[in-house]
Protein backbone atom coordinates (compact mmCIF):
# COMPACT_ATOMS: atom_id res chain seq x y z
CA UNK A 1 0.00 0.00 0.00
CA UNK A 2 1.04 3.56 -0.72
CA UNK A 3 0.61 6.61 1.49
CA UNK A 4 -2.40 8.60 0.35
CA UNK A 5 -0.70 11.96 0.94
CA UNK A 6 2.84 11.49 -0.38
CA UNK A 7 2.82 8.18 -2.28
CA UNK A 8 5.64 6.65 -0.20
CA UNK A 9 5.36 3.14 1.24
CA UNK A 10 2.54 3.12 3.82
CA UNK A 11 2.97 1.74 7.34
CA UNK A 12 -0.58 1.98 8.64
CA UNK A 13 -3.96 1.38 7.03
CA UNK A 14 -7.01 3.17 8.43
CA UNK A 15 -9.95 1.18 7.15
CA UNK A 16 -12.59 3.66 8.35
CA UNK A 17 -11.00 6.38 6.20
CA UNK A 18 -10.05 3.93 3.43
CA UNK A 19 -6.59 5.50 3.71
CA UNK A 20 -3.03 4.38 4.30
CA UNK A 21 -0.27 6.62 5.65
CA UNK A 22 3.50 6.58 5.99
CA UNK A 23 4.97 7.57 9.38
CA UNK A 24 5.26 11.32 8.59
CA UNK A 25 1.83 11.70 7.01
CA UNK A 26 0.17 9.74 9.83
CA UNK A 27 1.61 12.28 12.26
CA UNK A 28 0.15 15.11 10.17
CA UNK A 29 -3.26 13.37 10.23
CA UNK A 30 -2.99 12.80 14.00
CA UNK A 31 -2.02 16.42 14.76
CA UNK A 32 -4.84 17.74 12.54
CA UNK A 33 -7.40 15.59 14.37
CA UNK A 34 -6.22 16.85 17.78
CA UNK A 35 -6.06 20.49 16.65
CA UNK A 36 -9.52 20.28 15.09
CA UNK A 37 -11.04 18.74 18.24
CA UNK A 38 -9.48 21.39 20.48
CA UNK A 39 -10.65 24.22 18.22
CA UNK A 40 -14.10 22.92 17.23
CA UNK A 41 -15.11 22.05 20.78
CA UNK A 42 -13.39 25.12 22.31
CA UNK A 43 -11.44 22.86 24.67
CA UNK A 44 -8.70 25.35 25.53
CA UNK A 45 -6.73 28.31 24.16
CA UNK A 46 -2.96 28.43 23.56
CA UNK A 47 -2.52 30.58 26.67
CA UNK A 48 -4.45 28.22 28.98
CA UNK A 49 -2.68 26.08 31.58
CA UNK A 50 -3.57 22.44 30.88
CA UNK A 51 -3.26 19.62 33.41
CA UNK A 52 -2.94 16.27 31.59
CA UNK A 53 -3.85 13.24 33.67
CA UNK A 54 -1.33 10.53 32.78
CA UNK A 55 -1.40 6.84 33.70
CA UNK A 56 1.64 5.63 31.76
CA UNK A 57 -0.67 3.91 29.24
CA UNK A 58 -0.56 4.61 25.49
CA UNK A 59 -3.49 7.04 25.30
CA UNK A 60 -2.46 9.49 28.02
CA UNK A 61 1.22 9.32 26.98
CA UNK A 62 0.21 10.09 23.37
CA UNK A 63 -1.90 13.02 24.57
CA UNK A 64 0.91 14.40 26.74
CA UNK A 65 3.34 14.12 23.82
CA UNK A 66 1.10 15.72 21.17
CA UNK A 67 0.10 18.64 23.43
CA UNK A 68 3.76 19.36 24.20
CA UNK A 69 4.59 19.07 20.49
CA UNK A 70 1.79 21.49 19.63
CA UNK A 71 3.29 23.98 22.09
CA UNK A 72 0.57 24.03 24.73
CA UNK A 73 1.32 24.97 28.34
CA UNK A 74 1.00 21.42 29.71
CA UNK A 75 1.75 19.81 33.07
CA UNK A 76 1.41 16.05 33.55
CA UNK A 77 -0.20 14.61 36.66
CA UNK A 78 0.30 11.04 37.77
CA UNK A 79 -1.57 9.41 40.65
CA UNK A 80 0.10 6.36 42.22
CA UNK A 81 -2.89 4.28 43.29
CA UNK A 82 -0.89 1.68 45.20
CA UNK A 83 -1.86 -1.21 42.91
CA UNK A 84 0.88 -3.74 43.58
CA UNK A 85 3.74 -3.56 41.08
CA UNK A 86 1.62 -2.04 38.33
CA UNK A 87 1.51 1.45 39.91
CA UNK A 88 5.27 1.62 40.51
CA UNK A 89 6.07 0.43 36.97
CA UNK A 90 3.72 3.00 35.45
CA UNK A 91 5.12 5.81 37.63
CA UNK A 92 8.61 4.98 36.36
CA UNK A 93 7.43 5.27 32.74
CA UNK A 94 5.82 8.65 33.44
CA UNK A 95 8.87 10.01 35.29
CA UNK A 96 11.21 8.91 32.50
CA UNK A 97 9.04 10.72 29.94
CA UNK A 98 9.02 13.87 32.08
CA UNK A 99 12.84 13.83 32.23
CA UNK A 100 13.34 13.01 28.56
CA UNK A 101 11.05 15.78 27.30
CA UNK A 102 11.75 18.20 30.17
CA UNK A 103 8.01 18.18 30.84
CA UNK A 104 6.62 19.40 34.19
CA UNK A 105 5.04 16.61 36.25
CA UNK A 106 3.06 16.43 39.48
CA UNK A 107 3.04 13.05 41.26
CA UNK A 108 0.47 12.13 43.90
CA UNK A 109 0.62 8.96 45.96
CA UNK A 110 -2.56 7.73 47.64
CA UNK A 111 -0.78 5.75 50.37
CA UNK A 112 1.85 8.39 51.14
CA UNK A 113 -0.35 11.48 50.78
CA UNK A 114 -3.61 10.17 52.21
CA UNK A 115 -2.59 7.09 54.19
CA UNK A 116 -4.77 4.39 52.69
CA UNK A 117 -4.54 1.64 50.12
CA UNK A 118 -7.24 1.31 47.42
CA UNK A 119 -7.16 -2.51 47.07
CA UNK A 120 -7.38 -2.99 50.87
CA UNK A 121 -10.12 -0.38 51.23
CA UNK A 122 -12.11 -1.97 48.38
CA UNK A 123 -11.97 -5.34 50.11
CA UNK A 124 -12.93 -3.92 53.50
CA UNK A 125 -15.95 -1.93 52.37
CA UNK A 126 -16.96 -4.43 49.66
CA UNK A 127 -16.89 -1.99 46.75
CA UNK A 128 -15.22 -2.62 43.41
CA UNK A 129 -11.65 -1.37 43.14
CA UNK A 130 -12.46 0.41 39.87
CA UNK A 131 -15.31 2.44 41.38
CA UNK A 132 -13.16 3.57 44.35
CA UNK A 133 -10.30 4.30 41.99
CA UNK A 134 -12.59 6.46 39.81
CA UNK A 135 -13.86 8.46 42.81
CA UNK A 136 -10.32 9.09 44.06
CA UNK A 137 -8.89 10.03 40.65
CA UNK A 138 -11.72 12.49 39.88
CA UNK A 139 -11.29 14.10 43.32
CA UNK A 140 -7.51 14.43 43.11
CA UNK A 141 -7.24 15.75 39.59
CA UNK A 142 -9.86 18.40 40.29
CA UNK A 143 -8.15 19.38 43.54
CA UNK A 144 -4.69 19.55 41.96
CA UNK A 145 -6.04 21.56 39.02
CA UNK A 146 -7.86 23.96 41.32
CA UNK A 147 -5.00 24.43 43.79
CA UNK A 148 -2.48 24.81 40.97
CA UNK A 149 -4.55 27.39 39.04
CA UNK A 150 -5.02 25.21 35.93
CA UNK A 151 -7.72 26.23 33.42
CA UNK A 152 -8.57 22.77 32.22
CA UNK A 153 -7.98 19.05 32.87
CA UNK A 154 -7.31 16.90 29.78
CA UNK A 155 -7.67 13.12 29.71
CA UNK A 156 -6.63 10.55 27.09
CA UNK A 157 -10.13 9.14 26.46
CA UNK A 158 -10.21 7.86 22.88
CA UNK A 159 -12.90 6.94 20.34
CA UNK A 160 -13.07 3.33 21.57
CA UNK A 161 -13.45 4.42 25.22
CA UNK A 162 -16.21 6.86 24.37
CA UNK A 163 -18.06 4.50 22.00
CA UNK A 164 -17.85 1.65 24.56
CA UNK A 165 -19.17 3.93 27.32
CA UNK A 166 -21.99 5.03 25.02
CA UNK A 167 -22.85 1.42 24.16
CA UNK A 168 -22.91 0.49 27.87
CA UNK A 169 -25.14 3.45 28.69
CA UNK A 170 -27.50 2.68 25.81
CA UNK A 171 -27.76 -1.00 26.75
CA UNK A 172 -28.98 0.00 30.21
CA UNK A 173 -30.71 3.23 29.07
CA UNK A 174 -28.85 5.32 31.61
CA UNK A 175 -30.60 8.59 30.77
CA UNK A 176 -28.56 10.71 33.20
CA UNK A 177 -25.22 9.41 31.93
CA UNK A 178 -26.35 9.79 28.30
CA UNK A 179 -27.27 13.42 28.98
CA UNK A 180 -23.81 14.13 30.38
CA UNK A 181 -21.47 12.19 28.05
CA UNK A 182 -19.50 14.73 25.99
CA UNK A 183 -15.97 15.57 24.78
CA UNK A 184 -16.09 18.69 26.96
CA UNK A 185 -17.48 18.75 30.49
CA UNK A 186 -17.83 22.42 31.35
CA UNK A 187 -17.20 23.80 34.80
CA UNK A 188 -20.54 23.98 36.62
CA UNK A 189 -19.15 25.47 39.84
CA UNK A 190 -16.23 27.85 40.52
CA UNK A 191 -14.42 24.99 42.27
CA UNK A 192 -14.96 22.44 39.47
CA UNK A 193 -12.38 22.58 36.68
CA UNK A 194 -13.45 22.03 33.05
CA UNK A 195 -12.57 18.59 31.63
CA UNK A 196 -11.76 17.81 28.00
CA UNK A 197 -10.97 14.77 25.82
CA UNK A 198 -8.86 15.94 22.83
CA UNK A 199 -8.36 12.37 21.49
CA UNK A 200 -12.04 11.41 21.31
CA UNK A 201 -12.00 10.98 17.51
CA UNK A 202 -8.83 8.85 17.46
CA UNK A 203 -8.98 5.09 17.98
CA UNK A 204 -6.88 3.16 20.48
CA UNK A 205 -5.08 1.60 17.55
CA UNK A 206 -4.19 5.05 16.21
CA UNK A 207 -2.90 6.13 19.63
CA UNK A 208 -0.77 2.98 19.82
CA UNK A 209 0.56 3.71 16.32
CA UNK A 210 1.40 7.29 17.36
CA UNK A 211 3.31 5.94 20.38
CA UNK A 212 5.27 3.44 18.24
CA UNK A 213 6.06 5.96 15.47
CA UNK A 214 7.43 8.39 18.08
CA UNK A 215 9.31 5.78 20.14
CA UNK A 216 7.47 6.80 23.34
CA UNK A 217 7.77 4.37 26.27
CA UNK A 218 4.48 3.27 27.80
CA UNK A 219 3.13 0.59 30.08
CA UNK A 220 1.56 -2.06 27.89
CA UNK A 221 0.34 -4.30 30.69
CA UNK A 222 -3.24 -3.86 31.80
CA UNK A 223 -4.20 -2.78 35.31
CA UNK A 224 -4.85 -6.16 37.01
CA UNK A 225 -8.29 -4.92 38.09
CA UNK A 226 -9.35 -4.06 34.51
CA UNK A 227 -8.95 -7.62 33.18
CA UNK A 228 -12.39 -8.91 32.21
CA UNK A 229 -13.94 -5.42 32.43
CA UNK A 230 -17.18 -5.04 30.45
CA UNK A 231 -15.69 -2.02 28.65
CA UNK A 232 -13.14 -4.36 26.99
CA UNK A 233 -15.93 -6.68 25.86
CA UNK A 234 -17.90 -3.73 24.40
CA UNK A 235 -14.80 -2.54 22.57
CA UNK A 236 -14.33 -5.96 20.98
CA UNK A 237 -17.98 -6.06 19.91
CA UNK A 238 -17.70 -2.57 18.40
CA UNK A 239 -14.54 -3.59 16.54
CA UNK A 240 -16.40 -6.57 15.06
CA UNK A 241 -19.04 -4.15 13.75
CA UNK A 242 -16.25 -1.85 12.55
CA UNK A 243 -14.64 -4.64 10.52
CA UNK A 244 -17.91 -5.37 8.74
CA UNK A 245 -18.87 -1.73 8.36
CA UNK A 246 -15.92 0.64 8.64
CA UNK A 247 -16.72 3.97 10.31
CA UNK A 248 -19.47 2.54 12.55
CA UNK A 249 -17.72 3.45 15.82
CA UNK A 250 -17.20 7.07 14.87
CA UNK A 251 -20.73 7.42 13.41
CA UNK A 252 -22.22 5.90 16.55
CA UNK A 253 -20.43 8.41 18.76
CA UNK A 254 -20.45 11.60 16.72
CA UNK A 255 -24.08 11.19 15.60
CA UNK A 256 -24.99 10.67 19.24
CA UNK A 257 -23.36 14.01 20.03
CA UNK A 258 -25.08 15.67 17.07
CA UNK A 259 -28.52 14.06 17.24
CA UNK A 260 -29.00 11.72 20.19
CA UNK A 261 -27.67 13.54 23.22
CA UNK A 262 -30.18 16.40 23.11
CA UNK A 263 -33.04 13.90 23.52
CA UNK A 264 -31.74 13.17 27.03
CA UNK A 265 -31.17 16.80 28.06
CA UNK A 266 -34.15 16.80 30.42
CA UNK A 267 -32.47 14.07 32.49
CA UNK A 268 -29.53 16.33 33.17
CA UNK A 269 -31.28 18.39 35.79
CA UNK A 270 -28.95 20.78 37.59
CA UNK A 271 -28.11 19.31 40.98
CA UNK A 272 -27.56 21.51 43.99
CA UNK A 273 -23.81 21.68 44.49
CA UNK A 274 -22.22 22.61 47.79
CA UNK A 275 -18.85 22.41 49.49
CA UNK A 276 -17.77 19.41 51.56
CA UNK A 277 -17.72 20.40 55.23
CA UNK A 278 -14.41 18.56 55.71
CA UNK A 279 -12.29 19.44 52.67
CA UNK A 280 -14.24 22.19 50.89
CA UNK A 281 -14.34 20.39 47.52
CA UNK A 282 -17.59 20.38 45.53
CA UNK A 283 -20.16 17.70 46.34
CA UNK A 284 -23.90 17.08 46.31
CA UNK A 285 -23.86 15.76 49.90
CA UNK A 286 -22.72 17.20 53.21
CA UNK A 287 -19.47 15.24 53.04
CA UNK A 288 -17.89 14.42 49.65
CA UNK A 289 -17.43 10.81 48.56
CA UNK A 290 -13.62 11.09 48.87
CA UNK A 291 -13.80 12.21 52.52
CA UNK A 292 -16.34 9.46 53.22
CA UNK A 293 -13.85 6.92 51.83
CA UNK A 294 -11.11 8.43 53.99
CA UNK A 295 -13.32 8.21 57.07
CA UNK A 296 -14.05 4.53 56.34
CA UNK A 297 -10.33 3.82 55.90
CA UNK A 298 -9.46 5.62 59.14
CA UNK A 299 -12.21 3.80 61.05
CA UNK A 300 -10.92 0.48 59.79
CA UNK A 301 -7.30 1.32 60.70
CA UNK A 302 -8.40 2.40 64.20
CA UNK A 303 -10.32 -0.86 64.71
CA UNK A 304 -7.31 -2.86 63.50
CA UNK A 305 -4.92 -1.11 65.89
CA UNK A 306 -7.32 -1.66 68.85
CA UNK A 307 -7.51 -5.32 67.91
CA UNK A 308 -3.74 -5.48 67.72
CA UNK A 309 -3.41 -3.84 71.16
CA UNK A 310 -5.90 -6.33 72.60
CA UNK A 311 -3.90 -9.26 71.23
CA UNK A 312 -0.67 -7.87 72.68
CA UNK A 313 -2.13 -7.58 76.21
CA UNK B 1 7.18 -17.85 10.97
CA UNK B 2 7.01 -17.07 14.65
CA UNK B 3 4.05 -14.93 15.76
CA UNK B 4 4.27 -13.35 19.21
CA UNK B 5 1.14 -12.00 20.88
CA UNK B 6 2.13 -9.51 23.58
CA UNK B 7 -1.11 -8.80 25.44
CA UNK B 8 -3.02 -9.55 27.58
CA UNK B 9 -0.80 -12.64 27.98
CA UNK B 10 2.36 -13.43 26.06
CA UNK B 11 1.81 -16.26 23.63
CA UNK B 12 3.89 -17.58 20.73
CA UNK B 13 2.53 -19.41 17.70
CA UNK B 14 4.41 -21.06 14.84
CA UNK B 15 2.75 -20.55 11.43
CA UNK B 16 3.71 -22.29 8.19
CA UNK B 17 3.78 -20.77 4.70
CA UNK B 18 4.01 -17.38 3.06
CA UNK B 19 0.98 -15.17 3.59
CA UNK B 20 -0.22 -11.59 3.90
CA UNK B 21 -0.93 -9.83 7.20
CA UNK B 22 -4.66 -10.04 6.40
CA UNK B 23 -4.44 -13.80 5.81
CA UNK B 24 -2.47 -14.26 9.04
CA UNK B 25 -5.13 -12.35 11.01
CA UNK B 26 -7.85 -14.53 9.50
CA UNK B 27 -5.93 -17.74 10.17
CA UNK B 28 -5.15 -16.85 13.80
CA UNK B 29 -8.52 -15.17 14.32
CA UNK B 30 -7.40 -11.78 15.55
CA UNK B 31 -8.85 -8.43 14.59
CA UNK B 32 -6.85 -5.89 12.61
CA UNK B 33 -9.07 -3.22 14.17
CA UNK B 34 -7.92 -4.15 17.69
CA UNK B 35 -4.28 -4.99 16.94
CA UNK B 36 -1.16 -3.70 15.22
CA UNK B 37 1.14 -6.12 13.41
CA UNK B 38 4.88 -5.40 13.48
CA UNK B 39 8.04 -6.86 11.94
CA UNK B 40 11.40 -5.61 13.24
CA UNK B 41 9.54 -2.91 15.18
CA UNK B 42 7.85 -1.54 12.02
CA UNK B 43 4.11 -1.57 11.47
CA UNK B 44 2.70 -3.48 8.54
CA UNK B 45 -0.33 -2.82 6.32
CA UNK B 46 -2.76 -5.74 5.66
CA UNK B 47 -1.39 -6.42 2.15
CA UNK B 48 2.22 -6.89 3.34
CA UNK B 49 3.69 -10.34 2.61
CA UNK B 50 5.14 -12.31 5.50
CA UNK B 51 7.87 -14.91 5.00
CA UNK B 52 8.64 -18.24 6.67
CA UNK B 53 11.59 -16.87 8.68
CA UNK B 54 9.88 -13.68 9.89
CA UNK B 55 9.28 -12.90 13.55
CA UNK B 56 5.97 -11.07 13.81
CA UNK B 57 4.63 -9.20 16.83
CA UNK B 58 0.93 -8.64 17.38
CA UNK B 59 0.21 -5.77 19.77
CA UNK B 60 -3.26 -5.42 21.22
CA UNK B 61 -4.50 -1.83 21.27
CA UNK B 62 -7.47 -2.56 23.52
CA UNK B 63 -7.29 -1.51 27.14
CA UNK B 64 -9.78 -1.32 29.95
CA UNK B 65 -10.91 1.64 32.00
Amino acid sequence: MRCRRCGEKAEIYLKRHNTAFCNNCFQVYYSEQVRRNIRRYKMFRPSDRVLVVVSGGKDSMALWHILLKEGYNVTGMYINLGICGYSDRSQEVVEQFSQKYNAPLIVKNIEKDYGFSIPILAREIRRSTCSICGTIKRYIFNKVALDGGFDVVATGHNLDDEAATLLGNVLSWQEGYLARQAPVLPSTHPKLVKKVKPLFTLTERENLAYIIFNGISFIHEECPHALGASSIFYKEILNKLEEESPGTKQRFLTNFYKKGRKCFAKYSEPVKLRECKICGQVTTAEICSFCRLRQMAEKKMKADSLLQEGENH
Amino acid sequence: MKVIFKMPFRREVEVKGIKTVKQLAEELNFSLESNLVLRDGKMLTPDETLNEDDVIEVLSAISGG
